[in-house]
């Protein structure tokens, strides 16, 4: 059985072609990737056909689209992050709606890895009796499901390929292998593309500055897709200076300046991300309609979609932040241990050279512009191993020429210090007060 | 004993006795020159980035040197080095290891024996690290499909468990963290952790939790416990007398008897809460941390981080273990 015609991740398509005929593909992509958040349906009847003559002349040429496609997003990281959210929707849609039994068993060999997926007959075949009889009760459970799909089936994966699964025991874990019915396996299955998808922009930067013809579609491309790497509005506009906290990025703490940043450069955050900078933006002070509009304008992958649908689609989440929604908690933003596991903190989670280059880059404080001394930074990111919280402290005097005397364990924390030697006030709320509690028993 | 003759019993340690085939078993020493070491001296001077050729410039190290500290770290594509530090190498691999630490327990311990402080360590709290180690690793096996699993005395007050299969070697830290994750019952800071929702945990790995849980709080219990548990009196005698009559053999019959008290009495969440393993989260998720070295000596104890006899892993005591310090 063969990959569905439909997928972009397969060998190279035949390249021998006139680059304006492929620029015509390219856009051809563009518009269909543009169209889906509209009306994903009628985007996979009326362009992914099941009957047609020309069958794989269609499906070739949305091929080579998506391939010139990769060529572009790779001179842009905005532009990247647009590419793989759509082609990502655009995957899970085909996934559900053109793929058969047989070509969902293959697209997961290929995403996974064959080594790394096995049919359940065959999973059954190579464990032990004993084992197989708590398999039999997996098995009874899942075909008594009611409801359950026709399409449905029992397959098993390797456990490092789907962590996401293991974290949340979304399936049933024997010998290494996550034992689960499709259906949970999709959520993984469209990460495991995303992420395949980066990959390919990223090795199809190796194909850029050979021909030259290439490379001015690509730019062609690039600057009529402009639209795309552009954030609607500046953020720190005259509408939050003097204001609000969440317009003074120079007294973030580092993982907030990060994950901040790094939405700027690239419009997109995974899900926990987008949560911690969204609890810290909520209790620096910014409003629920202010949030709304800061996601709205700055996400790659919301263009075609009107403000009052992002409210009705995302703006639950956001709303969700502000226990507007749902189990109606007001949520704290988390202390720093729990960022540390769950969250994101950049002395825990990034590799120590690319470290050194964000805290060496890192000083947006409008007072001073202090360079770290690099022989200093390494120290810190060497301790980050043992204490992220202490190499914190230790990063803070860089930035604010202030040394703390207490290790910070709240990210409230270094935005009220930072705050106050920036010369800008924050309201003492009770999630300051036990801040404060909190760093004074740690001292 | 004072410093000199610390320095004379770790050299005398690391020149005779250090069991560097023991370390060989854990460690694999095809890729010993790019492995990062670290070490601590008495002052609490701590040097990382260091690498050693081969394992015979280990040991003339040791011996030389004498650290109180010594910790091996993950393996890069190069030797680290004072002009090669860590972070301008590509990290290769670390074998996934898991911290058991009593430190971890300090909340619930009163519940489970009578030490005072966070120092003392007894036979009783000892039971804590060793339900850990039992269900770790009947986990690690049966879920996760891995072998090759040592588990390490610390050489104060807890375990690692060094998983030295490839696959755990390469693993990177969401894979970790989604170890980690399976494994955690519990949710939350010590004080105010909560059980997961029991719906959630898969049943196999549900049956073995509370099987096992079970099984070592009937081993160790106490009418104190019994009585503080929420038992009446008679019932903390009657159950008493049960286990005296099986002669510490807990069979399945009594097991779902107990079982069923405890849900009268709503407590079933409060027995996991204390018992269930705590696991310092990060060390296993960070990819370049560096652990004690095994076989190596602790520091502050003078005990040997060493390596534990997995057919006698459960009657091991921390007490027991002799200090090279104190003789």
């Amino acid at each position: 059985m063969s990959l569905p015609d439909w997928f972009i991740l397969q060998s190279p398509p035949d390249l021998d072609i006139d680059v304006n005929q492929w620029k015509q593909l390219a856009w051809i992509r563009v518009k269909l990737l543009e169209q889906l958040p509209q009306n994903p349906s009628q985007v996979v009847r009326d362009h992914f056909p099941i009957y047609d003559d020309a069958l794989n002349q269609i499906y070739n040429d949305y091929r080579l689209g998506a391939y010139l496609l990769r060529l572009v997003a790779a001179t842009n990281r905005r532009l990247e992050a647009w590419l793989i959210e759509s082609e990502g929707d655009l995957f899970e849609r085909l996934y559900f709606d053109r793929t058969s039994l047989d070509q969902k068993q293959v697209v997961f060999k290929n995403l996974f890895g064959s080594e790394n997926v096995m049919e359940y007959e065959e999973f059954k075949y190579k464990m032990d009796e004993k084992r197989n009889e708590n398999l039999a009760e997996l098995y009874h459970q899942f075909h008594s499901t009611r409801g359950r799909a026709a399409s449905d089936f029992l397959i098993c994966v390797h456990f490092s390929q789907v962590p996401w699964m293991v974290s949340n025991r979304r399936g049933y874990l024997r010998k290494g292998w996550v034992v689960s019915n499709e259906v949970s396996f999709r959520g993984s299955l469209k990460k495991a593309f995303e992420n395949r998808l980066q990959e390919e922009i990223e090795k199809a930067q190796d194909l850029l500055g050979i021909n030259e013809d290439i490379d001015q579609v690509v730019q062609e491309i690039e600057q009529n897709l402009a639209k795309h790497t552009q954030v609607r509005s500046q953020f720190s506009s005259a509408e939050f200076e003097g204001k609000d906290l969440q317009s003074h990025p120079e007294i973030f703490p580092p993982c907030m300046i990060y994950l901040f940043s790094e939405f700027e450069k690239t419009g997109r955050l995974i899900h926990t991300h987008r949560l911690q900078l969204g609890f810290f933006l909520k209790k620096i002070g910014m409003s629920v309609d202010d949030q709304l509009h800061y996601w709205y304008e700055k996400s790659v992958d919301n263009l075609n979609v009107s403000y009052a649908e992002f409210q009705r689609t995302a703006g639950y989440q956001i709303r969700h932040l502000y226990g507007l929604e749902g189990g109606k908690k007001d949520y704290d933003v988390p202390k720093c241990s729990t960022i540390a596991t769950s969250y994101f903190c950049p002395f825990v989670h990034l590799d120590p050279a690319i470290l050194i280059n964000f805290l060496s880059k890192n000083h947006l404080t409008q007072k001073k512009s202090l360079t770290p001394p690099k022989s200093q930074l390494e120290k810190i990111v060497s301790r980050s191993s043992r204490d992220p919280t202490l190499a914190c402290k230790e990063y803070f005097p860089f930035i604010y020429k202030r040394i703390l005397y207490r290790k910070i364990v709240h990210p409230l924390q270094w935005a009220r210090y930072a705050s106050k030697f920036e010369g800008l006030m924050i309201e003492q709320d009770e999630s300051n007060s036990s801040i404060n509690n909190e760093a004074e028993k740690n001292q | 004993m004072n410093q000199a003759q610390q320095r004379t019993a770790l050299r005398d340690y690391y020149s005779a006795t250090f069991d560097i085939d023991g370390l060989a078993a854990i460690i694999n020493f095809s890729n010993f020159s790019t492995r990062e070491f670290g070490f601590a001296t008495l002052g609490g001077k701590f040097f990382r980035n260091i690498s050693f050729e081969n394992p015979k410039t280990l040991i003339d190290f040791l011996v030389d040197r004498t650290p109180y500290h010594a910790y091996v770290g993950a393996v890069y594509n190069e030797p680290p080095s004072r002009e090669t530090p860590i972070h301008t190498l590509e990290w290769v691999g670390h074998e996934l290891v898991f911290d058991i630490d009593l430190n971890e327990y300090d909340t619930v311990r009163q519940f489970v024996c009578d030490c005072q402080g966070a120092d003392q360590v007894c036979q009783r709290c000892w039971q804590l690290v060793n339900l850990a180690v039992h269900i770790i690793d009947e986990t690690l096996r049966l879920d996760f499909g891995m072998k090759d699993i040592t588990w390490i005395f610390s050489g104060r007050r807890g375990v690692h468990g060094w998983v030295t299969d490839d696959l755990g070697f390469s693993l990177d830290q969401e894979q970790r963290m989604s170890i980690i994750d399976y494994l955690s019952v519990i949710h939350g800071e010590a004080e105010k952790a909560r059980i997961q929702d029991r719906m959630k945990l898969k049943y196999d790995f549900r049956y073995r939790i509370e099987h096992t849980v079970f099984k070592y709080f009937l081993k160790n219990v106490r009418r104190k416990d019994l009585i503080d548990l929420g038992f009446s009196s008679s019932v903390a005698s009657n159950i008493l007398k049960q286990l005296d009559h099986q002669e510490g053999q807990i069979d399945e019959n009594l097991l779902r008897n107990f079982n069923l008290r405890v849900a009268k009495i709503n407590k079933y969440d409060e027995i996991l809460r204390r018992w269930v393993p705590r696991i310092d989260h990060k060390v296993s998720i960070d990819l370049r941390r560096l652990l004690r070295l095994p076989n190596s000596i602790h520091g502050k104890t003078g005990k040997t981080a060493r390596i534990l006899d997995p057919s006698n892993i459960f009657f091991f005591n921390p007490d027991e273990e002799p200090s090279i310090f104190s003789s």
